[in-house]
C-alpha cells in the first residue's frame, strides 16, 4: 500500500504534543474514505500515487530538517534573561552556504522533474483497444453514451450518473460539457480532467478489480456543484456482458395497473425532456439535457447520484419537489399523490 | 461619508481619536478632527487608514469563514443553503485577497517606505490619498451589493462561462467585476507611486543595495502589481462587456474558448500570490535580525531571490490549470517552472535560519510571529512543490489540499507576517506598546487555531474532498477532520478578539522610547510617533542598516560597541514651519467616490453614471487646478504649483527631488 502511509506511521509512537497532533491527522488517513486518492484502485491512480509518495517523503525530510532547526534554535539560542543584550558574532552571510543551498534544492528538484515529466506524457496517451465512452457533463449530473464497438456490440447505450466499465480494461473517456466547465474525477482510478464546453477532452480510466468507485465533479459549476456526484461501477467479464445486454434491451410498455397510468402521466409531464427508448424517443428541442430513463431502475442512485434509488421515499420526495436539490433544472409542477404513485409504478418497470 | 471613515479608525486607536492625541493622529499644521483624515495626504495617516480599514474587512472575511466552517462541521450541513454557501466562499476569498492582505501590505508600504528610505513623504502624496479612497470605495461598493442582496457566487476566480449572463443572471457578478476593477485602479496608482518613491526619494547615500529589505520586497511587489493589474483588468473588462453589452468574449455558443478567462486570470493570479507574500517576507526579514541581535544573513541573496521570484512568478501561472486539458507539453513546461521557483523561496528560508543561527534570540511577540512564518510558510511551500508534480496535482487541484496549501502561504505566511509587523511597528506608529503578555496569548491561540483549522485540510483533500462544495454525505471519512477544522477556526476568531482587546488596552501603554527594540533602520531614529515631516534632521545613509551603524561602532573582533553619543533625526524644539509639506486636499476622496457611482450606473441606471461622471470630471479639474501649495497658508511656496506633485527626477541630486515634494508650505503655520 501507499508509500506515504508506511512512511509516516512511525510518528504515531512519538509523544511530543506537536507530533501528537500530526499522528491524529495520520490516524485520520486510516479511516475508510471511498474517495481516497492515496488508495489507488487502477493503474493511472497508482502511477500518480507512486510519484507522489517519494516526493512527499522528500517534502517530509525538508519539513523535519527546517522545523527541527527552528526548534533547536529556539531552545539553544533563546536569550537567557531579558537583560542580556550581548551580541553574538555579527555574521553577514556566507557565499559558499548560499551557493550550496541554491544548488542542492535545485538538484533535488531536478531529480523530481526527471521522474515527473515522463509520467505527464504517459498519462496523456490514448490507450489501445480501449472501451470508448462519451461523457457529457451538465448542471448537475453526468451522462454516458456507449457507441458500437468490440466491447459493446451494437452500441446504443445511454445512461447517467453511474459509469459502468469492465474491470481490468482501459476505458477512454471523451469528455464534453453541455453548459459550463465541470471536472470528471474518480480519485481511486485517476486524477481529474476538466470538461470544457466547446472542447472535447479525453481521459483514461481503468479499475483493477470489479467494484464501485466514488467520484464527483471537481470544478465549481454552480449552485449544486456539491451535488454533482458519480459512481464508476466496474464489472467482471460475465456481469459486463450481462449489463450490456440488459441496457440494450428495450423495456416493455406496461399495459395495466398503476404502471399503465404512470406511462400516460410520464407522457404528459416528463417525456418532453426524458427519453425512454422505444416508448418516448423524441424530446422537445428546447428542453435542457435530462437523464435517459430507459433503464432507470438498473441504477442505484439518481439526481447527480446523491439520492438512493432503492429508497422509494427519496424518489417520491424528488417528484414532489425537484428543488430539494438546489438549482435542479427539472420542472414538473405540483403532482397529485395519485400521480406520484402512478409515476413510481411506471418508473420501476424501466429496469 | 464621515461615518464610514471614522469606524475603521476606531479599531486601531480605541474609541477616541481627538481627545487623547496619538501623535500621528495630530497634524501639527492642521485641524485634528475627521476632516484632517478625509483630506490628508500624509503617508503615515494614509497607511494607518489602510490598515484600520483592512482590519475591519478582516473581521468581515473572518465571519464569512466561520459560516463556511459551520456549514462543513458535519455532513449534510444545514447552516447555509447552497446558494448562501457559494456566496460565502466567494466573498471570503475576494475579501481576504483584495480587501485585507493587499491593503494591509499597502498600509505597511505606505507607512514605512518613506520613513525607511529617509523621505518626507511618498513621491505623489495626493495620488496616495486617491489610492486609499479608491480602495475603500471598491470595498464599500462590493459590500453594498451584499446589502442589496446582489452577491457573486462563482468563487474568487470566477471561471467563465459560469460567470456569464446565461448562468449568473443576477447582479452579483456585476458588483464583483466592477468592484475589482475599482480596486485595481487603487493598486495600480499605489504601485506607480511607491515605485517612483523607492527609486527617486531615497536619502542621500542610500544606494539600492543599502535599502532595507522590506523596502526591496515591497518594491518587487509593486512592480508585480504594475504588470499584473492590467492583465486582470483586461479580463474583467471583457467579462463586463460580455455581461453588459453581449460582446461574446466568453460565450461558447458564439465560438469562444472559456480557457481564455483562466489564462488571463492566472497570469494575474499567480504574480498576485507573490504580491501577497513578498512584503510579508520583507517584514519578517526586518524583525528577525532585531530580535536575534544579528544582521540579516545574506542580504544580497535575500534581495536577489526576491527579485528572482518576481521574474519567475510570471512563468508559472498554468500550474493552476494542470487539469484543464492544456496538453502535456504545456503541463510539463509549467510543472518544471513551478518546481524551480521553489529554489529562490528556499534560499529565503535558509537565510532566515542563518540569521537565527547562534543569535541572541529574544521571543517578543513580533519575533514569535516572524518565526511562526518561517515554520508555517515552509509547510505551504513544501505542499506547493507537491502541486508542481503535475500528475499528483491532478489529484490535488480543487480539493481541500489546495485550500490547506494556500492558507499556509497566505495566513501562515502573509497574515502572521503582518501581525509580526503590527506588533513591531505599533510603538513607532502610535507611541504605545501592544502588551507583550496579551500578545503572547494572541500568538499562541492563533498558532494553535491556525494549524488546527488548516492542517486537517491536507488530509481531507487527499481523501478526496473537493473545495467549494457546501455539503458532503456521510460515509466519506471526512467527518472528524472537518469537525477539527471548524473548531480551529473558532480559535482563530478568539485570537483575533484577543488582538482587538490588546489594541484597546494599548491606549494606556505609553512609551517615550523612540527605539524600544534597538532597531536597525532609519524609522527608529525619529520620534514615536514620527512628526508629519518624518525627520527633523534629513537622514543620510552610508551603510545598510544605517541607524544601527549610527548607534554602534565595531571593536577589533567585529563586535558592536555602543557609541557614547550619536545623532538622532529628532531634535527637541525643532521648528517644523521651515519644512514644506503638501497641503491636504478634498479632491482625492471626491474623485474616488465617483467610481462606484459610475458603476451603479452601469448596473442600474445610467443616470447614476452621469452624476458620477460629472463628479469625476469636476474632481479631476479641481485637482488639476488646485495648487498643492496652499497660497493662503503662508510661506509663498516654491512657485510652480502645477508640477509639484510630479517632482522632476534628477539623478545627480536626490535631495532636490525630495525638497520638491516638500514644496508646499505648512498649512496654518
Amino acid at each position: 500500500m501507499p508509500v506515504l502511509r508506511d512512511a509516516v506511521r512511525p510518528r504515531r509512537h512519538l509523544r511530543w504534543p506537536a507530533l501528537g497532533a500530526l499522528a491524529l491527522l495520520v490516524a485520520g488517513c486510516a479511516t475508510d474514505a471511498p474517495q481516497d486518492s492515496l488508495d489507488p484502485a487502477g493503474p493511472a491512480a497508482r502511477t500518480i500515487d507512486n510519484l507522489f509518495g517519494p516526493v512527499f517523503l522528500v517534502a517530509v525530510a525538508v519539513f523535519i530538517l527546517v522545523q527541527g532547526l527552528i526548534i533547536y534554535m529556539v531552545i539553544r539560542f533563546r536569550r537567557k534573561g531579558d537583560e542580556d543584550t550581548s551580541f553574538p558574532a555579527q555574521l553577514h552571510g556566507n557565499t559558499r552556504l548560499e551557493v550550496g543551498w541554491t544548488i542542492l534544492p535545485a538538484l533535488v528538484l531536478a531529480v523530481v522533474a526527471v521522474f515527473t515529466v515522463p509520467v505527464i506524457f504517459e498519462l496523456n496517451e490514448e490507450p489501445e483497444n480501449a472501451l470508448v465512452v462519451d461523457v457529457e457533463g451538465q448542471k448537475y449530473w453526468w451522462g454516458y453514451e456507449y457507441g458500437d464497438q468490440a466491447m459493446v456490440p451494437g452500441g446504443g447505450i445511454t445512461t447517467a450518473n453511474e459509469l459502468h466499465i469492465p474491470a481490468g480494461e482501459p476505458v477512454f473517456l471523451r469528455l464534453q460539457s453541455n453548459d459550463v466547465i465541470h471536472s470528471f474525477w474518480a480519485p481511486r482510478l485517476n486524477g481529474k480532467r476538466d470538461v470544457v464546453p466547446g472542447r472535447q477532452h479525453t481521459w483514461t480510466l481503468e479499475a483493477d478489480e470489479p467494484g464501485v468507485y466514488s467520484g464527483q465533479c471537481a470544478e465549481f459549476c454552480g449552485t449544486s456543484h456539491a451535488n454533482m456526484r458519480l459512481k464508476v461501477v466496474a464489472h467482471d467479464q460475465a456481469s459486463w456482458d450481462e449489463w450490456v445486454a440488459s441496457q440494450q434491451a428495450e423495456p416493455e410498455v406496461p399495459t395495466e395497473g398503476l404502471a399503465a397510468d404512470g406511462y400516460e402521466v410520464f407522457g404528459q409531464l416528463c417525456a418532453s425532456c426524458h427519453v425512454v427508448a422505444g416508448q418516448y424517443d423524441e424530446v422537445a428541442e428546447s428542453s435542457p439535457a435530462a437523464p435517459d430513463l430507459t433503464h432507470l431502475f438498473s441504477r442505484d442512485c439518481f439526481a447527480g447520484c446523491i439520492y438512493d434509488l432503492n429508497d422509494r421515499n427519496e424518489l417520491e420526495a424528488w417528484l414532489r419537489n425537484p428543488q430539494r436539490k438546489a438549482g435542479s433544472l427539472m420542472v414538473i409542477g405540483e403532482l397529485a399523490e395519485a400521480q406520484i404513485d402512478q409515476l413510481y409504478a411506471y418508473l420501476t418497470t424501466l429496469e | 461619508m464621515a461615518l464610514t471613515e471614522s469606524r475603521p479608525l476606531e479599531l486601531t486607536t480605541g474609541s477616541e481619536v481627538v481627545d487623547s492625541p496619538l501623535g500621528a493622529f495630530v497634524r501639527p499644521q492642521g485641524s485634528t478632527g475627521w476632516r484632517s483624515w478625509v483630506t490628508t495626504v500624509d503617508h503615515k495617516k494614509i497607511g494607518i487608514m489602510y490598515g484600520a480599514t483592512a482590519m475591519v474587512f478582516f473581521a468581515i472575511g473572518g465571519l464569512e469563514a466561520l459560516l463556511i466552517r459551520l456549514q462543513l462541521a458535519q455532513p449534510n450541513g444545514q447552516v447555509l443553503s447552497l446558494e448562501a454557501y457559494n456566496q460565502a466562499f466567494t466573498l471570503h476569498g475576494t475579501t481576504m485577497v483584495f480587501f485585507v492582505i493587499m491593503p494591509l501590505l499597502a498600509a505597511f508600504a505606505n507607512y514605512l517606505i518613506p520613513l525607511m528610505i529617509g523621505a518626507r513623504d511618498v513621491a505623489f502624496p495626493r495620488l496616495n490619498a486617491l489610492s486609499y479612497w479608491i480602495f475603500l470605495a471598491a470595498g464599500l461598493f462590493v459590500y453594498s451589493g451584499v446589502v442589496l442582496g446582489e452577491i457573486a457566487d462563482n468563487g474568487w476566480f470566477n471561471y467563465a462561462p459560469n460567470s456569464g449572463l446565461t448562468y449568473s443572471p443576477g447582479h452579483g457578478i456585476d458588483f464583483w467585476v466592477l468592484g475589482l476593477q475599482i480596486a485595481g485602479i487603487a493598486s495600480l496608482i499605489g504601485a506607480v507611486n511607491l515605485i517612483v518613491t523607492c527609486l527617486n526619494m531615497r536619502a542621500p547615500g542610500m544606494t539600492l543595495m543599502r535599502m532595507p529589505i522590506f523596502v526591496w520586497m515591497s518594491l518587487v511587489a509593486q512592480f508585480l502589481l504594475l504588470f499584473a493589474i492590467p492583465v486582470i483588468t483586461v479580463a474583467l473588462f471583457l467579462l463586463m462587456f460580455d455581461r453588459l453589452y453581449g460582446s461574446n468574449f466568453f460565450n461558447v455558443e458564439a465560438g469562444a474558448d472559456p480557457l481564455l478567462w483562466q489564462h488571463l486570470f492566472w497570469i494575474f493570479g499567480h504574480p498576485e500570490v507573490y504580491i501577497l507574500i513578498l512584503p510579508a517576507f520583507g517584514i519578517i526579514s526586518e524583525v528577525i535580525p532585531v530580535f536575534a541581535r544579528k544582521p540579516l544573513f545574506g542580504y544580497p541573496f535575500m534581495v536577489f531571490s526576491g527579485v528572482a521570484i518576481g521574474f519567475m512568478g510570471w512563468g508559472v501561472w498554468a500550474h493552476h490549470m494542470f487539469a484543464s486539458g492544456i496538453g502535456p507539453v504545456s503541463v510539463a513546461a509549467f510543472s518544471l517552472s513551478t518546481m524551480f521557483i521553489a529554489v529562490p523561496t528556499g534560499v529565503k528560508i535558509f537565510n532566515w535560519i542563518g540569521t537565527l543561527w547562534k543569535g541572541n534570540l529574544k521571543f517578543s511577540v513580533p519575533m514569535l510571529f516572524a518565526v511562526g512564518v518561517v515554520s508555517q510558510f515552509t509547510i505551504g511551500g513544501l505542499s506547493g512543490v507537491t502541486h508542481a508534480v503535475a500528475p499528483a496535482d491532478t489529484q490535488q487541484t480543487d480539493t481541500y489540499y489546495i485550500v490547506a496549501h494556500f492558507h499556509y502561504v497566505l495566513f501562515g505566511g502573509s497574515m502572521f507576517g503582518i501581525f509580526a509587523g503590527i506588533y513591531f511597528w505599533w510603538p513607532k506608529a502610535f507611541g504605545r506598546f501592544l502588551s507583550e503578555s496579551i500578545g503572547k496569548w494572541h500568538f499562541w491561540i492563533m498558532f494553535a487555531g491556525f494549524n488546527l483549522t488548516f492542517a486537517p485540510m491536507h488530509i481531507l483533500g487527499l481523501q478526496g474532498q473537493p473545495r467549494r462544495t457546501g455539503t458532503y454525505p456521510e460515509g466519506m471519512g471526512w467527518d472528524i477532520m472537518n469537525l477539527l477544522s471548524t473548531a480551529g477556526s473558532f480559535l482563530i476568531a478568539l485570537s483575533f478578539l484577543v488582538w482587538v482587546f490588546n489594541v484597546v488596552r494599548s491606549r494606556t501603554n505609553v512609551t517615550n522610547d523612540p527605539d524600544p527594540w534597538d532597531g536597525r533602520t532609519l524609522e527608529w531614529g525619529t520620534s514615536s510617533p514620527p512628526p508629519a515631516h518624518n525627520f527633523d534632521v534629513e537622514p543620510t545613509a552610508s551603510h545598510l542598516d544605517e541607524w544601527w551603524h549610527r548607534k554602534y561602532d565595531e571593536d577589533e573582533n567585529g563586535r558592536p560597541v555602543r557609541r557614547e553619543s550619536y545623532e538622532t533625526f529628532a531634535q527637541p524644539g525643532f521648528d517644523a514651519s521651515t519644512i514644506h509639506l503638501p497641503s491636504p486636499s478634498y479632491w482625492p476622496i471626491l474623485l474616488a467616490f465617483s467610481l462606484p457611482l459610475i458603476s451603479y450606473g452601469l448596473i442600474y441606471s445610467l443616470w447614476f453614471a452621469a452624476v458620477g461622471g460629472v463628479l469625476m470630471i469636476v474632481a479631476m479639474y479641481g485637482w488639476g487646478l488646485e495648487p498643492s501649495v496652499d497660497p493662503d497658508a503662508g510661506h509663498g511656496g516654491h512657485g510652480d504649483d502645477h508640477h509639484d506633485d510630479h517632482p522632476t527626477p534628477d539623478p545627480t541630486d536626490e535631495v532636490s527631488s525630495m525638497s520638491e515634494v516638500g514644496a508646499a508650505p505648512v498649512p496654518g503655520a
